[in-house]
């Protein structure tokens, strides 16, 4: 076994010695429970590159690192040796308001990165959780997308070229800066989702739009579950749909839903009024138009949903299907919970075909939990992803569930793209 | 194995009626959109999953290259037998499966043309977004291959942002299903990797697509400037203006001049250059876009435009875009058509660039493009029987492609790489940058089973690359 000090003196000769972080604090950059032996902060990709050539020669295992937000995310590590942080790689940010595109390097928090674009009056119309404080690499590679997906589609719509470092530590870019291009295979689709086993994103450039006018939140109370579920559908099937349509379940048992328009001023206001009629035709109580500091704080809420640091027993699934789905997947859960006594909370998306529900329920109990929740999934023809559960129940399960028929393919993908397996071992799909 | 045997064996697997093999039949499928050629051993039309496994079972038994092919409407060579083999057409699998309005999905077979899918979806309201000008004879099989875009992709996307889930045949024949009708189940996205693969990686058998909801309304709008800068800074206004229309078009002189000689659409003959700007959505919204499209053409100098909102008003307007390149014929019997991108900010600057280039050779240049992403059309228009003029027009058209490259942009935004191209494919990528492509590729199809030969610099082509390319014949691929 090497030890920390036998670690870095093999590094030391290939990476400057300010990118280490002190032994003494490794424990900090622990990977699900488990501390690194090295935990690095590359300036440079050439240091990068250096330290992979030698990870991939020595099968070191090698965590990727963002802002560590998400670091939760997917299966126990199968070893690990070093953690390797992009923050410290450099930061340029290239946009081009008139072109509509920006490249930023993959440490860039998108927080900055959505700064930036303001400033010319544009965004990036993304919103996984937590994601003003993530890395812009970490969200590509996480790929958790939120409720704005409904109008706007994922990361894999907007990202229009990136570069990567391979886990041979070759540098290689593919896609292109422009906002349409077929030359060459379509490799950047590859890394978004890919939780960094396929290689490391070093810079990632994006297709970007204007920034709406008018932002308007209409909220409403559903004493009736199947019904709210419903009228999100109908707002969506209408012309006049919001750009993002979620309905909470709280743990107090109301049924909320919260439709936001964003467009020109005349369009939001038709739409606004639309909606509304809609909510109350559907039997609505409450409905109302949300202020604007209290619409930006509910969106952060349903965004980070689950996400903002978890109690001992408690597991955060995500469930998707197709929207026409979804009213019996919700039901089928809330059944479930009642009739076990655990405490449920919900934020669905029902348009988008997405249920994301926090359980509480005793750690003996989990695994029972996931795997129902697995065949209420498997019933709706979807899949249930394990998003946040403790430590020693993610030890006996699968957090991604069944990946589907091809997964013979993402393996021997990732056999070509990174042999030796040291991009995040044991932590992906099927054990990838 | 010989022809006999090899045809008579793709017989007990289709059928007699459904194989091709007479070399005067087999003429027919030496092409696709562009001229590139390549004689196929035989042609051969599946009817189902079933029996394309069974042609790729037997192919790869013998080794020989399976060509997938749709319409034949490629403009880069993507479906030529360059290495001969089999030319499996699609265009027998061509049912509708299924329409699912509530999902907004619908569920095909390779063979579907395009158009014919977003008529069939009409009648639910919807529609399928990607709509190449070919779209009346394409297949989707083929823009799943070529990730194809088309006019409206400025808004909407290209073909990558619409498929959902793929049924596809492997190398070694087996049938796998790639991604689901819903978008996020964890595990590589190998429905984005294998869009836009140009048939190098299996053979779409299905495929399930998102559909769109029809607009409540749309208006075309035409403005018409003298100088061509013009409308270049017309087209960067509008989206400096927080706008991004559906689409939006550009014709200069030369192309102006030849459809107003070939017939009359009433762009007048003298314009520099012509824009076609359509914006669609809610009533509400389509009139306020109009407006601001309206003031921005006027302050770029526009010296008039003509709006339409009425379908068969707004097919007018268009009419003289759609044909466009067939009206090239009016100027010279053949053109070369390349397919560079470049940021929108470059647009004034590269299309100098390329007048530079024109003259240069003294090779006319017509440009019919999609000015809104970027994505260049120019068409250089000469007579072939010249001595020495394809060759020239092929290292012109090698220029542009440079000078777009050069300006931050790349070779092909909506064409493909296919026969044409892959001689340019190191100005934009290093050899790891392709071997990166080769391990996704082997991946897929290790042996290099299908379609051989085609973007990758170093394949072996039916001729020398380099002297090769998409010259077209007017009329012959008049897509764009």
């Amino acid at each position: 076994m090497t030890s920390p000090a036998q670690m870095r003196g093999m590094l030391v000769h290939v990476m400057d010695g300010t990118s280490f972080v002190p032994d003494s604090d490794l424990s900090r950059h622990a990977v699900e429970g488990l501390t690194p032996k090295a935990a690095v902060f590359p300036a440079s990709e050439e240091e990068l590159s250096a330290l992979l050539k030698e990870a991939d020669e020595k099968c070191w295992a090698v965590a990727p690192k963002g802002s560590g937000n998400a670091g939760r995310l997917g299966n126990l590590p199968e070893r690990l040796d070093v953690v390797v942080g992009i923050e410290m790689l450099p930061h340029h940010i290239d946009h081009n308001p008139g072109d509509l595109t920006i490249s930023v390097g993959a440490g860039t928090t998108f927080g900055l990165l959505q700064e930036r674009l303001a400033k010319e009056g544009q965004w990036l119309p993304l919103d996984p959780p937590l994601a003003g404080r993530r890395t812009v690499g970490g969200i590509l590679a996480a790929n958790l997308a939120g409720p704005l997906s409904l109008s706007y589609g994922a990361a894999r719509d907007f990202v229009l070229g990136v570069r990567v470092e391979s886990a041979a530590g070759t540098v290689t870019k593919s896609g292109g800066n422009v906002v349409k291009n077929v030359t060459g295979f379509d490799l950047p689709k590859l890394h978004i989702g890919a939780l960094g086993t396929l290689g490391i994103i070093l810079q990632a450039t994006f297709k970007v739009i204007p920034l709406p006018k008018e932002d308007s939140t209409l909220a409403a109370e559903f004493d009736d579950l199947g019904k709210a579920v419903d009228v999100c559908q109908e707002i969506a099937r209408s012309p006049y749909t919001g750009q993002a349509i979620e309905l909470i379940r709280g743990s107090d048992g109301r049924n909320r839903v919260y439709a936001r328009f964003l467009g020109s001023v005349p369009s939001v206001e038709v739409r606004l009024e639309k909606g509304k009629s809609l909510l109350e035709q559907a039997g609505a109580k409450n409905v109302n138009t949300l202020a604007q500091d209290e619409a930006r704080a509910l969106w952060d809420a349903v965004t980070d949903f689950g996400w903002n640091g978890s109690a001992e027993e408690e597991v955060l699934l995500s469930l998707g299907h197709l929207p026409s789905k979804t009213k019996p997947v919700i039901s089928a859960i809330s059944k479930y919970c009642a009739q076990n006594g655990y405490s449920l909370e919900m934020a669905a998306g029902p348009a988008r075909g997405v249920v994301k529900c926090k359980i509480v329920a005793p750690c003996n109990q989990m695994r029972n939990v996931v795997s129902s929740l697995r065949s209420i999934a498997a019933s709706a023809d979807g899949y249930a992803l394990v998003e946040q559960a403790p430590l020693q129940v993610k030890a006996e399960l699968d957090v991604w569930g069944d990946p589907g028929p091809a997964l013979h393919l993402m393996r021997r993908l990732k056999n070509r793209m990174d042999p030796n397996r040291i991009l995040n071992p044991g932590r992906y799909v099927g054990g990838i | 194995m010989d022809k006999p045997r090899l045809v008579k064996q793709l017989e007990h697997i289709v059928g007699k009626r459904s194989v091709i093999h007479h070399p005067d039949d087999l003429l027919v499928y030496e092409y696709d959109g562009s001229v590139d050629r390549g004689l196929p051993a035989a042609v051969v039309f599946p009817a189902s999953t079933g029996e394309v496994s069974r042609i790729v079972d037997l192919a790869g038994r013998e080794g020989l290259p399976v060509i997938p092919r749709g319409a034949g409407t490629g403009l880069s060579g993507g479906a030529i037998a360059c290495q001969g083999g089999i030319e499996l057409a699609l265009t027998r699998m061509r049912s509708i499966l299924e329409i699912d309005p509530q999902n907004r999905i619908a569920v095909v077979e390779p063979g579907v043309v395009n158009l014919d899918l977003s008529v069939a979806a009409s009648r639910y309201g919807l529609y399928f977004a990607p709509d190449p000008s070919s779209q009346r004879a394409c297949t989707i099989g083929g823009n799943v291959a070529e990730n194809s875009g088309g006019p409206h992709c400025l808004r909407y996307g290209v073909t990558t942002n619409h498929v959902l889930s793929l049924q596809v045949v492997l190398e070694d024949a087996s049938v796998v299903w790639l991604g689901d009708p819903y978008r996020d189940r964890p595990g590589y996205d190998l429905v984005g990797a294998f869009v836009g693969s140009e048939g190098m990686m299996g053979v779409v058998t299905k495929a399930v697509v998102g559909l769109l909801p029809a607009p409540q309304s749309v208006k075309t709008m035409l403005a018409v400037f003298s100088e061509i800068e013009q409308a270049s800074m017309a087209v960067s206004a509008v989206i400096a203006g927080g706008l991004i229309p559906t689409a939006m078009e550009m014709m200069d002189s030369l192309a102006i001049k030849a459809v107003e000689t070939a017939t009359n659409f009433g762009y007048p003959k003298d314009a520099g250059a012509v824009l076609l700007i359509e914006v669609d959505g809610l009533e509400v919204e389509v009139n306020e876009a109009a407006g601001v499209v309206r003031e921005i053409c006027i302050d770029a100098g526009a010296t008039d435009v003509k709006e339409a909102s009425e379908a068969v008003e707004r097919e007018r307007l268009w009419a003289g875009r759609k044909g466009a390149l067939g009206a090239l014929g009016t100027l010279a019997p053949n053109y070369y058509l390349v397919d560079g991108v470049v940021p929108r900010s470059k647009l004034p600057d590269v299309l100098r660039k390329v007048g530079e280039i024109s003259e240069e050779y003294g090779l006319a240049v017509a440009n019919v493009f999609h000015a809104g992403d970027g994505n260049l059309h120019p068409c250089i228009v000469f007579d072939e029987r010249l001595p020495g003029q394809t060759e020239r027009v092929i290292e012109a058209g090698g220029k542009i492609l440079e000078v777009c490259v050069d300006a931050g942009g790349v070779l092909t935004g909506e064409h493909g790489v296919g026969l044409e191209k892959k001689a340019y494919m190191p100005l934009m990528f290093s050899d790891a940058d392709m071997d990166a492509m080769l391990q996704l590729k082997e991946t897929f199809a290790p042996r290099g089973l299908f379609n051989p030969g085609k973007v990758f610099p170093d394949g072996v082509s039916c001729l020398d690359a380099g002297q090769q390319a998409a010259v077209g014949r007017v009329g012959a691929g008049a897509w764009t």
